[in-house]
């Protein structure tokens, strides 16, 4: 139901919306309801000192991170499995959580080996509650309402959210500041940006769930594209419509395109719109007021017309996975990029199914346009309730620190693939992988309270960390980031998804033709006196 | 002994008797008949009744960590929207009434006319295949409704793809703003018309069939038992239905609608709901959501007033007597 | 109560009564095809289900991605995969029993209640019928709701999924209704026979009401077997988690994530459309059971005779 769940369906909502949950940030509104003791300004935040970035360097990645963003690839999993955390986090103490979860509930603890054995490696009773991602809104609300927080849980965005942190959540300076995170060498392997979002009322009130700065792929069915005998590359416009044309075959039920906003936000890479905002000499500018988002507006209007796109791109219940597994539409620009691995299962059944990933060249094709970088920089943060003992803070951090263990680490194996002939099957080269019982037991939503960066890896399938890799280096060569990314705005939280939605529509009617481009002005102008410039003014207090 | 007498006169007893007493002693002759009402009436009032006092939010500027006793009174602030000519308001109202009148003219007598159908059907058992097999998309949840009419009738659906791989004009009915309140009727009507079938065949159930049987005698023919006998045994149900749908007016298919708002836009589609939705529950406008509901209320107990008045004038029971 | 001159089985086993006239062809065939148009509407997009539920992801490819009418090589994947673990299973066990327990408890206190309701006259009717009434019409909101449950300490009991909804007050209003439609000669003559409320509620007016008791019934008991969202809001420990709650976690957040869900090497994940069709037939079977037990009540002739005597 809710459309501010923090998976991906938020990013098909548009560009802010996915900002609006995921650059959760510092600094003002704190609005009406209340203002919390410790001002959250800008002054104050700017004081915080961030935890220091240490990279976790016992394991060497067949391909290397880089400082563009570039995860780290592995074409196996490593073979030595080095222990990230010498010693057990808990003593057998009990430790109450909440997360949401995308996945079919697992078995309770006394029927899941791997919850127990997780227990166990843990020295925690974690106890957790899970959501479905889709109704988190509704229990986080009356969670807090009735006062019956778990020790931690995974945040929401919610207006006031400055407010509600200083009453019920633990300020982490002392524990996390500076050096002090080095007692926690798996949450030190988060990079600094990704902490900025977790900064309120002049402290740290978070752990982040970090996400990678190619946070979404543009993906293709390469099978297609060759059988079209169209280059998988198009440059610019023209290219993009020809090669989408080949491609289509209404009689044959086959479209280029298929949801209409993974189309939008292809086109506004390509014409150099704004990442969410632009910083333009200490001034923002939105992407709506942008000519960038006008061009990319009216080029959407004439693929749509032109009849390379699904007819009913428009719906909001777009089968895109299924659709695209099929065959019925080539391109799925704009989705997840942990889609990669869904949908090689779902070609898995096809023999010529092969998956690749699009790049975006400038509208005139003379080079690769900017990539909008950090598009998701967390996927929530999470807070530690408010606790008399603070050897209890130590203890919920040393657990989170033994969940961010980092890829190839011992830790992270048990974590992610449970134990090796039960949970999981290891083939020759060493890759391992989910047996149905892993399957199915694996599924407690752990790494929504804690997690370490990504990186690129795709068991069995050595080649993909190639494919991935090169394409990460290369659409990252040039990149816009959101300079609102880690700001916490409070008309944002309050208003955007609401604002945003309506700006949407009315957007989808001008592409649909039913509307001239002109109403777009319109919209943009009520857009801005509705949330846009209160959302500009919070921000730019912020730069 | 707990006298039950149908017709037993509200104003009985004795001048001379006090009221309080009279009132007692009636507690006392139905003290069997009350203590069999207790159960249902503490469960309504403990978990209806007692959290409708939450609803003091409506005035409020409230944030579930501040808890109602903290948060600041804001007194009509949060229902500023009633008067304050927002056009996205307007639309939904405009929306919601249409819909409402629409949909009570289309859909309320959809599942009353299945009932009579399948109640002259002379063969019970197929009756009774039939009734379970109309009432089933009940089941379904409205999200695998809205897909199914997607995949029977989307542009890319099975009817359109028949039409194009014949070199026929497309036919769009998905996704047409024009033909979008058409689409969610049609929707209500086959999700739940086979449904809406079994309050009225219990209704049916209760006649009592010698009726039939003396007017045949007297050589009436079907028409004129439906007219005569059938519809005048159900008519107090109907209308008991109509206007407790008419005290709901305000609310037309929340799920249903906000499901399908993308292809259409607002101004097709926002009802006062979704409107609520979009503007007060996703921004954590808890004040002004929970003011809106009270309007709606409110509105809906004018509603069944004044539709209980007309029943009334009609010589009809209503919901509840004079 | 006396004689039935019809008896049930007598009206169930589908023979024209004798005073009935022979039906017009025109009438008939004009009744079948509105029928029979119907049940296709219905029947079609089920099928769809059920195949689609059985179709392999080779199936679904072929076919464009969606649902088929043909399931190609049967697959019980899907089913398998709900059923593994034994989470579904426990689930429908619980479902099951807060919906049976759920559904007694609410059909004694509706119909205690609008017994009660129903004698016009009665002690205190009125004004507890004017609350009925305006239960309907005030809902109150999500979180004081939540605080009345955490108050009572019903937090993360499976009281929590029965008490607060175990009294509707339109089912209450329907059966008021129907227990007034009762032919008022009944009530006298249980009067005149010196019988208690009690005893005329149990022996008389219940028999009689079988049909909207059946109703009614089915209205709770659909309720309760569907109802996931205060078990999300109340119940802390997926142990106890319903069915329609487990069964959320496969659709809704399957349907709306693609990327996110799948963290490393899942490789047996069963294709998506035909598990979101297998949890609807998993789901639909129960009802699909219970329901003829209920249909009987329908029929017509119950009231045949009874007031006769």
């Amino acid at each position: 139901m809710s459309e501010r769940a923090f998976g991906r369906r938020s990013f098909l909502v548009g560009t802010g919306g996915a900002a609006v949950l995921l650059g959760m940030g510092s600094v003002s509104g704190c609005g009406t309801g209340g203002a919390a003791r410790q001002a959250n300004t800008v002054a104050s935040n700017a004081k915080v000192v961030l935890p220091a970035y240490v990279p976790y360097a016992g394991i060497t990645p067949d391909l290397p991170a880089t400082a563009e963003g570039v995860e780290a690839a592995f074409r196996h999993f490593p073979k030595q499995r080095p222990k990230s955390v010498p010693e057990k986090p808990g003593n057998g103490e009990t430790i109450n959580g909440m997360s949401h979860i995308y996945l079919p509930v697992p078995p309770g603890v006394d029927r899941n080996s791997y919850w127990a054995g997780l227990n166990d490696r843990l020295g925690i009773d974690l106890k957790l509650q899970m959501v479905p991602a889709a109704d988190y809104e509704q229990k986080f609300a009356t969670t807090i309402a009735g006062n019956e927080l778990p020790d931690v849980m995974q945040l929401r965005p919610v207006s006031n959210l400055p407010a509600l942190l200083d009453r019920q959540f633990t300020r982490l300076d002392d524990y996390l500041a500076g050096d002090a995170i080095k007692k926690y060498p798996n949450l030190a392997n988060i990079p600094t940006q990704h902490w900025k979002a977790t900064v309120f009322n002049g402290g740290i009130y978070g752990i982040p769930i970090p996400r990678g700065a190619v946070s979404v792929y543009h993906f293709i069915r390469q099978d297609l594209f060759e059988a079209a005998g169209v280059s998988p590359e198009p440059k610019g416009l023209t290219e993009l419509t020809e090669t989408a044309k080949v491609l289509t075959d209404p009689k044959a039920r086959r479209w280029a395109f298929g949801h209409w906003n993974g189309v939008q936000q292809y086109l506004l890479m390509m014409n150099g719109a704004p990442n969410g905002w632009r910083a333009e000499g200490g001034r923002l500018v939105h992407q709506f007021e942008t000519e960038e988002h006008k061009q990319a507006i009216a080029d959407l209007a004439q693929l749509w017309s032109a009849g390379i796109m699904h007819p009913d791109a428009f719906s909001d219940q777009f089968p895109a996975a299924n659709l695209f597994a099929a065959g019925t539409v080539a391109v799925n620009f704009f989705d997840g990029y942990l889609g990669w691995n869904t949908y090689i299962q779902n070609g898995a059944s096809n023999p010529d199914f092969k998956l690749a990933l699009m790049p975006v060249y400038t509208r005139d094709g003379s080079e690769l346009a900017s990539w909008f970088r950090g598009y998701v920089t967390n996927v929530s943060i999470t807070g530690l309730k408010k606790q008399s003992d603070p050897k209890k803070i130590e203890l919920i951090l040393r657990m989170l620190n033994w969940l961010a263990a980092p890829f190839g680490t011992e830790e992270y194996v048990y974590r992610v693939f449970g134990e090796e002939g039960v949970d999981h099957t290891v083939n020759g080269d060493g890759d391992p992988t989910l047996t149905q019982t892993g399957l199915t037991n694996t599924a407690v939503p752990i790494r929504y309270l804690s997690d370490a960066p990504a990186v690129i890896y795709q068991p069995g399938r050595s080649q993909d960390a190639d494919v991935q890799h090169a394409y990460q280096t290369k659409v990252l060569a040039k990149s816009t980031l959101n300079p609102t990314v880690g700001l916490f705005s409070n008309t944002h939280a309050s208003k955007n998804t609401a604002v945003e939605k309506a700006f949407t529509n009315g957007v989808k009617e001008i592409v649909q033709g039913r509307k001239p481009i002109s109403t777009l002005d319109d919209l943009v102008k009520t857009w801005r006196s509705s949330a846009g410039d209160a959302m500009r003014k919070e921000y730019e207090g912020q730069l | 002994m707990a006298m039950i007498v149908d017709n037993r006169p509200t104003t009985g007893g004795t001048a001379a008797v006090p009221r309080a007493s009279r009132r007692f002693q009636r507690l006392r002759q139905d003290k069997l008949l009350v203590a069999l009402g207790v159960p249902g009436a503490t469960a309504l009032i403990l978990f209806q009744y007692l959290p409708l006092l939450g609803n003091i939010i409506a005035f409020q500027d409230y944030e579930p960590y501040l808890g109602i006793a903290e948060a600041p009174f804001v007194g009509l602030q949060n229902f500023s929207f009633l008067w304050d000519g927002n056009p996205a308001f307007l639309t939904a109202v405009a929306n919601t009434l249409i819909l409402t009148v629409v949909q009570t003219i289309f859909v309320f007598p959809v599942p009353l006319l299945l009932a009579l159908l399948l109640n002259s059907l002379a063969g019970e058992r197929l009756k009774r295949l039939l009734q379970s097999i109309l009432y089933l998309p009940h089941f379904l949840s409205w999200v695998i409704v809205v897909a199914i009419f997607q995949q029977m009738l989307g542009n890319a659906g099975m009817l359109n793809t028949f039409l194009v791989q014949n070199d026929l004009p497309m036919i769009e009915i998905i996704g047409v703003p024009e033909l979008f309140k058409a689409l969610l009727t049609s929707q209500v009507i086959w999700k739940d018309a086979g449904w809406g079938t079994i309050i009225f065949l219990a209704a049916l159930a209760q006649i009592n069939q010698e009726q039939y049987e003396a007017s045949a005698v007297d050589g009436a023919n079907g028409r004129q038992r439906l007219w005569h006998i059938t519809l005048p045994s159900l008519k107090g149900i109907i209308i008991l239905l109509l206007i407790l749908r008419l005290g709901d007016s305000l609310s037309v298919g929340f799920e249903q609608i906000i499901l399908q708002q993308g292809p259409v836009g607002a101004e097709a589609s926002e009802v006062l709901d979704t409107w609520v939705y979009n503007y007060g529950i996703v921004g954590g406008d808890w004040g002004m959501a929970t003011a809106a509901g009270l309007v709606k209320s409110v509105v809906g107990v004018l509603i069944v007033i004044g539709a209980n008045k007309l029943a009334h004038m009609f010589g009809e029971q209503g919901v509840y007597q004079k | 109560m006396s004689t039935m001159e019809k008896s049930p089985a007598q009206a169930r086993s589908g023979k024209r009564p004798v005073w009935m006239e022979r039906p017009n062809p025109l009438v008939q065939l004009a009744k079948a095809l509105a029928l029979g148009v119907s049940v296709l509407l219905v029947v079609i997009p089920f099928w769809s289900v059920i195949a689609t539920s059985l179709a392999d992801q080779k199936t679904i490819n072929d076919s464009g991605g969606g649902m088929v009418l043909w399931p190609g090589s049967v697959s019980f994947d899907a089913y398998q995969a709900i059923l593994s673990g034994g989470v579904v299973t426990r689930a429908v066990a619980i479902s099951v029993g807060i919906t049976v327990v759920g559904t007694a408890l609410s059909l004694a206190a509706t119909a205690g209640l609008a017994y009660w309701l129903s004698r016009r006259g009665a002690f205190g009717a009125r004004p507890m019928l004017m609350l009925v009434l305006g239960a309907i019409l005030f809902s109150p909101g999500l979180i004081p709701s939540y605080l009345m449950v955490k108050q009572l300490g019903l937090l993360d009991s499976w009281w929590s999924l029965i008490l607060p909804v175990m009294v509707n007050a339109f089912n209450v209003v329907v059966m008021r209704a129907f227990f007034q439609g009762l032919p008022r000669e009944l009530f006298d003559s249980a009067a005149v026979e010196g019988a208690s409320s009690a005893t005329t509620l149990v022996k008389i007016v219940l028999p009689l009401s079988k049909a909207v008791l059946a109703v009614v019934g089915l209205f709770y008991a659909v309720g309760y077997w569907n109802a996931f969202f205060n078990a999300m809001l109340y119940i802390q420990s997926t142990d106890k988690w319903p069915m329609s709650l487990v069964l959320r976690t496969y659709v809704v957040n399957q349907t709306t994530i693609g990327g996110e869900q799948v963290g490393a090497g899942a490789e047996a994940m069963p294709p998506q459309l035909p598990l979101q069709m297998a949890i609807l037939v998993v789901a639909l079977v129960p009802i699909l059971v219970v329901y003829p037990f209920l249909q009987r009540h329908f029929a017509k002739g119950v009231m045949t005779g009874a007031v006769k005597g």
